[in-house]
């Protein structure tokens, strides 16, 4: 069509008419309906994230199924049979110090590093996040307590204070787990309040609050999704630290105790043969560094799946 | 056009500090009532983050609405127009002042019973790209106004799709997001959040500002359109003077937090009173006007709200002022039938102080000539140089 004329005709035709302003972008077909749906795709599409899924899929199995597929006993070894290398008849991934089949230990060892390393985080980001969260919008008196409370966390280096808290709350994996979630939660309240600062000054916000909604359904349906993105990311680099954290209180007595197969354990102990037999020493923090690498692309595919911009 | 300031009516001095008489209709009464709302926001700084002065962005402005009419509010930027908006709507807490929504002070009101009201009136803002929820498919933008008041099931989307409709947005765009929208869709579906739930008074925050001078125009008719259809008592912010005669009744013009003119809008824009109106007016381009008749800009920048001049705010930048002008702020007084102005130069005790003060202080003061500006209308001194 010849632009200026019939133009002007469109566009008052059809403001009168209430029709569409520009012929021809009839709402083309229409798109996935619902958001679950849109978000499978995306999440399909990204291949690294479903190759990480699947790989943690996989340690979730072996973990659950330990008793069924290990080979051998998690806690009884064979002394004459010390530090067996990979390979070894009847020993795949050969023997720890102690002459326990690595194999079975990693696979129960599985159970309670992918708890340390996913409790603390799922407990941190759901309570920093709300914390944070209410911090940013309602700014002044409260907002300014709870961030005052975080700094004071904030003052200890991190290691120490999930030591100290630990060490109060006694030994045991529950305990150290519970440490290491008051120990996360500052660093996820402070990047949830920035998140909600930045999203709160948006004027979408402003239209919640004129068309009547409380601060509640505010946070709950407008800030949320905005913060959610950030807080995700944030977190999950934390998983990897929470199981190095968790290793850490169990070499010190404060976590799982010592028969009790988990990898920061089983890294720790291993460490002596770290010159003897450098393979078999390294498998634990090799399971670690996977599981914290596969769980770090997860978490970036399903952030940007969520993204309904990307 | 020059014209002799209006006659003088003693009966409504200019030193009353109530409410300016409504320059509406006689008779109707006003669906939506300001009065002397004021808001200063405090600049913190210094020792411990202490307010240290404060800017004031509404300082003192009263109007009315008239049901069922449109009243376009006009002025630069930074004059306190948005701030009014909000505190129309109570989303900025006034200092002073009351708002008044059809009886009810909007300002008193609570909680619970503000955010019911809230359905009332309506806002659409100027961003369309921050305005929107960028996680929120359009049909849960929309439908959240609904679904705050308690509405729910499918009922709400039935609401919304017919909404969409009258915006003139396809079906197909209920489940599009913000993202994937044009500038002048996404201000089509600010306009469908704000009407879905059958307001009576819409805030307009210059709904058309940030869109292309063609989208405006279709964005423009479909408000006049649904202004009609839904029945809508409007106000208008913009500073386009050519949009606001396009839509409003009234007109209201804003300077520095103030209300320096209010009326009919054909009384204003064919008499503007206030030298204010008067250098806005003759800036606005006008294709119909030879190049060398263009008469000269204002000179100077809008002057600090955080320390605005002394008695009128225009003054600084005024080619009318006199030394009253420092001294006393002009108040808002009917010059004519649905007309009021502030500004001293129409004021008739402004001529007798000005006589008398020239008698006083003629000797130590050098600006002899500024008597005869205050007696003179405003256009006809335009000729002379002002002095400042």
């Amino acid at each position: 069509m010849d632009p200026p004329d019939t133009w002007q005709l469109a566009v008052g035709a059809n403001a009168a008419a209430g029709a569409l302003p520009w012929p021809g972008v009839e709402a083309d077909e229409a798109p996935p309906t619902s958001y679950w749906g849109r978000f499978g795709r995306r999440f399909l599409e990204d291949r690294l994230a479903v190759a990480a899924a699947l790989v943690l899929l996989a340690m979730a199995a072996a973990a659950l199924l330990a008793p069924w597929l290990a080979p051998a006993s998690a806690t009884d070894g064979d002394v004459a049979q010390r530090l067996a290398p990979l390979g070894t008849a009847g020993h795949v991934l050969g023997t720890d110090e102690q002459g326990r089949d690595m194999l079975t230990r990693l696979l129960h060892g599985a159970r309670l590093t992918l708890l340390a390393g996913l409790v603390p985080v799922l407990a941190a980001g759901l309570l920093g996040g709300a914390l944070g969260m209410v911090a940013g919008y309602c700014r002044g008196v409260v907002g300014g307590a709870i961030m005052r409370v975080m700094d004071v966390f904030y003052a200890f280096p991190a290691i120490l204070l999930a030591i100290g808290l630990a060490a109060a709350l006694g030994p045991g994996l529950r305990n150290a787990i519970i440490a290491l979630a008051v120990v996360f939660i500052p660093p996820v309240v402070r990047v949830a309040e920035t998140a909600t600062r930045r999203v709160v000054v948006q004027e979408f916000v402003e239209a919640a609050r004129a068309s009547g909604a409380t601060p509640y359904q505010i946070l709950r349906y407008h800030v949320a999704g905005n913060v959610a993105g950030p807080v995700f990311v944030y977190a999950s680099t934390l998983f990897g630290v929470s199981i190095v954290f968790a290793a850490g209180l169990s070499f010190l007595g404060l976590g799982v105790t010592p028969p009790t197969p988990e990898w920061g354990l089983m890294l720790a102990s291993l460490k002596d043969a770290i010159y003897t037999n450098p393979v078999v020493a390294i498998l634990p923090g090799a399971a670690i560094f996977v599981a914290s690498v596969a769980f770090n692309l997860l978490s970036d595919g399903v952030r940007d799946a969520f993204d309904v911009r990307l | 056009m020059p014209t002799p300031p209006h006659p003088p009516d003693l009966g409504r001095s200019a030193s009353s500090s109530s409410p300016p008489e409504c320059a509406e209709r006689a008779g109707a009464s006003p669906l939506l009532e300001v009065r002397g709302l004021r808001k200063a926001f405090p600049v913190r700084g210094g020792w411990l983050g202490r307010a240290r002065t404060a800017v004031r962005a509404v300082d003192g402005v009263s109007f009315a609405v008239e049901a069922g009419s449109t009243l376009g509010l006009v002025g630069e930027s930074g004059c306190g127009k948005s701030t009014t908006a909000r505190l129309v709507l109570r989303l900025v807490e006034p200092d002073d002042g009351r708002v008044v929504f059809d009886g009810r002070d909007v300002t008193a009101l609570g909680g619970g019973a503000l955010r019911a009201l809230r359905r009332e009136m309506q806002i659409v803002f100027q961003d369309p790209y921050s305005s929107l929820n960028p996680q929120m498919a359009v049909r849960d933008l929309i439908g959240f106004n609904l679904r705050v008041h308690g509405e729910g099931g499918a009922a709400v989307d039935a609401t919304v799709d017919a909404v969409l409709e009258d915006v003139g947005l396809a079906r197909g765009y209920a489940v599009r997001y913000p993202h994937e929208l044009s500038g002048g869709q996404r201000q089509r579906v600010n306009l469908a959040r704000a009407l879905v739930v059958r307001p009576r008074l819409l805030v307009a925050d210059e709904p058309v500002s940030a869109l292309d001078k063609s989208v405006q125009a279709q964005v423009l008719n479909l408000f006049v359109d649904l202004r009609a259809r839904y029945g809508l008592t409007t106000l208008f912010i913009s500073h386009d003077l050519n949009v606001v005669e396009y839509l409003s009744d009234s007109v209201a013009v804003m300077y520095l937090g103030q209300i320096v003119e209010w009326g009919r809008a054909e009384a204003v824009y064919a008499q503007p009173l206030h030298p204010y109106t008067q250098a806005l007016m003759a800036a606005a381009p006008d294709p119909d006007r030879p190049r060398g008749q263009r008469p000269p800009p204002l000179a100077g920048d809008l002057p600090s709200p955080l320390d605005p001049p002394s008695g009128c705010r225009f003054r600084t930048r005024c080619p009318h002022a006199m030394p009253l002008c420092a001294e006393q702020p002009p108040a808002l007084a009917p010059q004519a039938p649905a007309h009021t102005v502030a500004c001293h130069l129409y004021e008739p005790s402004a001529i007798s102080y000005q006589q008398s003060a020239a008698k006083t202080q003629a000797s130590e003061r050098s600006r002899g000539d500024t008597s005869t500006h205050a007696v003179a209308p405003p256009t006809a001194s335009r000729k002379l140089t002002a002095d400042r």
